[in-house]
């Protein structure tokens, strides 16, 4: 088939399966569409009704296990060869970084869109990844480039080593990712109990009780470049993002460019990512992740060999669209020149972007998982607003899968326009049926800290406590929902007031006065600030 | 004419009208002046009626979806005089024994990963009762006080359904 777009472009690919599901699985199915390419869905059950799967030309089921559904890699490939697929793009998380899967992807003759399986082997083992930066001299998190011994015997060697690196310091899993297999240790005799449950967590998630030691690096910001690289060796940095607002290690909020940071940081970041990415022989998307300290003096951390779930931050900044670049990078052209000169300008961007995770918990209680129905979802437009979501209104927002459910993202020409638009938007978000995170991203978006930028990894640990936010919001809701309840003449509440009987109807500019408001698609707004 | 005497009592500003609650916190009674206070509600805000649950209709109680800045709330309203009969009712009605008793429910379905209490065995408040995976994180449901693990419903490994019962404590 050579079918080209509309614009008389030659797609790079004529059929790609979508191995993923959710907001990242219609984003590349989008770009597919926007290239001419044929896009393959796959789906279980719970999500036969999945926005994604109705995106794509073609849908396959993957069988009613929620469990093994996208991790099923001989199923995958399967369905990749009866949609008559030749390339699979495996999105983020499940399958993307498994090495086994890009050889059995390439073993059928189909494209891993990612790089190669070697790369992915060399990055997913975080020692292999330590050691490769240090040996192009790029400055690494102070710690161990060997897996740390558990038992008690070698005890006496691991505390003297520990006390080298010095305290406080982090156990982590060589295999690991997400936290898991993570833990902080403040003194010698924390460090034997945190090594043993380190080993066994990351055995438990990974399958690889391997663990190591880190300095914690205390009063830093997690930044990270976004690389792209070619088939011929060639990689370029377009720029960085700042994902220093996390809990418990899970982003909440990227931005990019990281505020405050001065173009010679940028550049040297830069410069050490793209060391990195030549060492170990990155092709395609990839994001080297960096501690970045109130002086300006990074360490490595690791290299992520995939699309990142914030990449479109990076878009809004550069221009580019990462999942064209990519399909086009895996079909074998070389850095297009406008990689190129998205790369030359990087370190001097001339937007702001912002991105929050809109996800199904709850802020209030720690971020606790909230599954249920989407009764309403009107998400916000306007200048300068994106929204990648991967449901809409009656979705049933299930326990199996990561709870987010879109992404805000903003840009503006500056940081200041970009928060007020970030509040404007979040303004204009309904959603009904379960609570969201947009609680703490519209606290985030008002807070002063955040808005003179540069705020550390331990921010919403220090600065998140909602209940004084929360209770103010439930009075409130207890008022509406009294009004609501007197207006309204049927279900039993007395109904004794009528619009204006005294003159001290509230003041509404919207103009629906009481009496129509709650009879207005049994809706009511109240105006916003 | 009970009803007309009623609300001209109402309108009076300082007798109660109407009684609204959130599930796990305290409810509130609001006169009519307080109703027409509006100097406070400046967030952005969305209110709709829920559907109803059995029996509301008899007792004359409705449900709302309030979302208030973002915060989800589910309010159950009533006529405040109602709910007052109503609660005089039940403290003279209330039986010993089981005024004490708590069952301990589900908030969020999920897989049963750990229990760490067994019947019989005392608990402070607060304390861990049993981890719930769901969405690959797990969460500790935690005693809503201080007393005894009556029983114990659910086993390690156990799917639960929003709402299910899970542990007793006495």
């Amino acid at each position: 088939m050579t079918a080209t777009t509309a614009a008389g472009v030659r797609p790079p690919f004529a059929t790609v399966l979508v191995a993923n599901r959710g907001e990242i699985a219609l984003r590349i199915v989008r770009a597919c569409r926007e290239l001419g390419i044929r896009s393959v869905a796959v789906y279980t059950d719970i999500d036969a009704s999945s926005p994604h799967v109705r995106a794509a030309d073609v849908a396959i089921s993957l069988g009613p296990s929620a469990e093994r559904g996208y991790l099923d890699a001989a199923r995958l490939i399967d369905a990749a060869r009866a949609a008559d697929a030749d390339a699979v793009h495996p999105g983020y998380g499940f399958l993307s970084e498994r090495p086994e899967f890009a050889r059995l992807c390439t073993d059928a003759g189909l494209t891993f869109v990612g790089p190669s399986a070697e790369t992915l082997a060399g990055l997913g083992e975080k020692l292999a990844a330590r050691r490769a930066a240090r040996a192009v001299g790029v400055a690494i998190v102070p710690g161990t480039l060997e897996a740390a011994p558990v038992s008690p015997e070698q005890m006496a060697g691991i505390i003297e080593i520990a006390d080298r690196i010095g305290w406080p310091l982090l156990v982590k899993a060589a295999a690991g990712g997400g936290g898991r297999g993570m833990r902080r240790v403040d003194s010698k005799a924390e460090l034997p109990g945190a090594l043993a449950t380190a080993a066994a967590e990351a055995e438990g998630a990974f399958g690889d009780g391997s663990v190591y030691l880190e300095r914690l690096v205390e009063g830093a910001r997690h930044v990270e470049v976004q690389l792209l690289g070619d088939a011929a060796g060639n990689v370029v940095a377009l720029g960085e993002r700042d994902c220093s607002v996390q809990r418990r290690h899970q982003k909440l909020v990227e931005e990019a460019p990281a505020p405050g940071l001065s173009t010679d940081v940028r550049r040297t970041l830069f410069d050490s990512a793209v060391k990195v990415a030549g060492a170990v022989g990155l092709q395609n998307a990839a994001t080297a992740e960096f501690l970045v300290e109130p002086s300006g003096a990074s360490w490595f951390l690791e290299v992520n060999a995939r699309l990142q779930v914030e990449h479109g931050v990076t878009e809004l900044v550069t221009g580019l669209d990462l999942v064209h670049e990519q399909l086009r990078l895996a079909a074998g052209e070389p850095l297009s020149q406008r990689v190129r000169d998205a790369g030359e300008r990087a370190a001097e961007p001339d937007r702001h972007a912002i991105e929050v995770r809109i996800s199904a918990e709850d802020p209030g209680r720690g971020f606790a998982p909230t599954p249920g129905l989407l009764t309403r979802w009107v998400s916000p437009a306007g200048p300068g607003v994106r929204v990648d979501a991967g449901v809409e209104e009656g979705t049933r927002v299930g326990a199996d899968y990561d709870p987010l459910l879109a992404k805000l993202l903003v840009v503006a020409p500056d940081r200041p326009t970009a928060l007020s638009r970030l509040s404007r938007a979040l303004g204009e978000f309904d959603v009904g049926g379960l609570q969201t995170t947009i609680p703490f991203h519209r606290w985030l978006a008002k807070h002063e800290a955040f808005a003179r930028g540069g705020v550390t990894l331990d921010f919403v640990a220090t600065e998140w406590q909602p209940s004084d936010d929360r209770e103010r919001a439930r009075q409130q809701a207890l008022r509406m929902a009294a009004r609501a309840a007197m207006q309204a003449p049927d279900g039993g509440a007395p109904s004794i007031l009528s619009p204006g009987t005294d003159g001290r109807s509230p003041p509404e500019p919207s103009g629906d006065r009481w009496g129509s408001a709650g009879r207005q698609d049994g809706v009511a707004r109240w105006p916003t600030r | 004419m009970a009803d007309a005497v009623t609300a001209a009592d109402a309108m009076d500003g300082m007798t109660p009208l109407i009684r609204v609650a959130t599930e796990t916190d305290e409810p509130l009674e609001l006169t009519m002046d307080e109703l027409l206070a509006l100097s406070d509600d400046r967030d952005p805000a969305t209110i709709r009626p829920l559907d109803l649950r059995a029996g509301d209709r008899a007792a004359g109680i409705r449900r709302w979806e309030v979302v208030v800045d973002g915060w989800r709330f589910e309010v159950m309203s009533e006529d405040a005089r109602r709910a007052r009969l109503r609660d005089r009712a039940r403290k003279g009605g209330a039986s010993a024994g089981s005024h004490s008793r708590v069952t301990v429910r589900a908030q969020i379905p999920g897989r049963i990963t750990r229990l760490f209490v067994q019947a019989g065995e005392g608990v402070e408040q607060g304390a861990p009762l049993l981890g719930v995976e769901a969405m690959k994180m797990e969460n500790e449901v935690r005693s809503p006080r201080a007393g005894t693990i009556g029983r114990v419903l659910v086993s390690a490994g156990d799917r639960v359904e929003l709402g299910q019962e899970l542990v007793v404590v006495e």
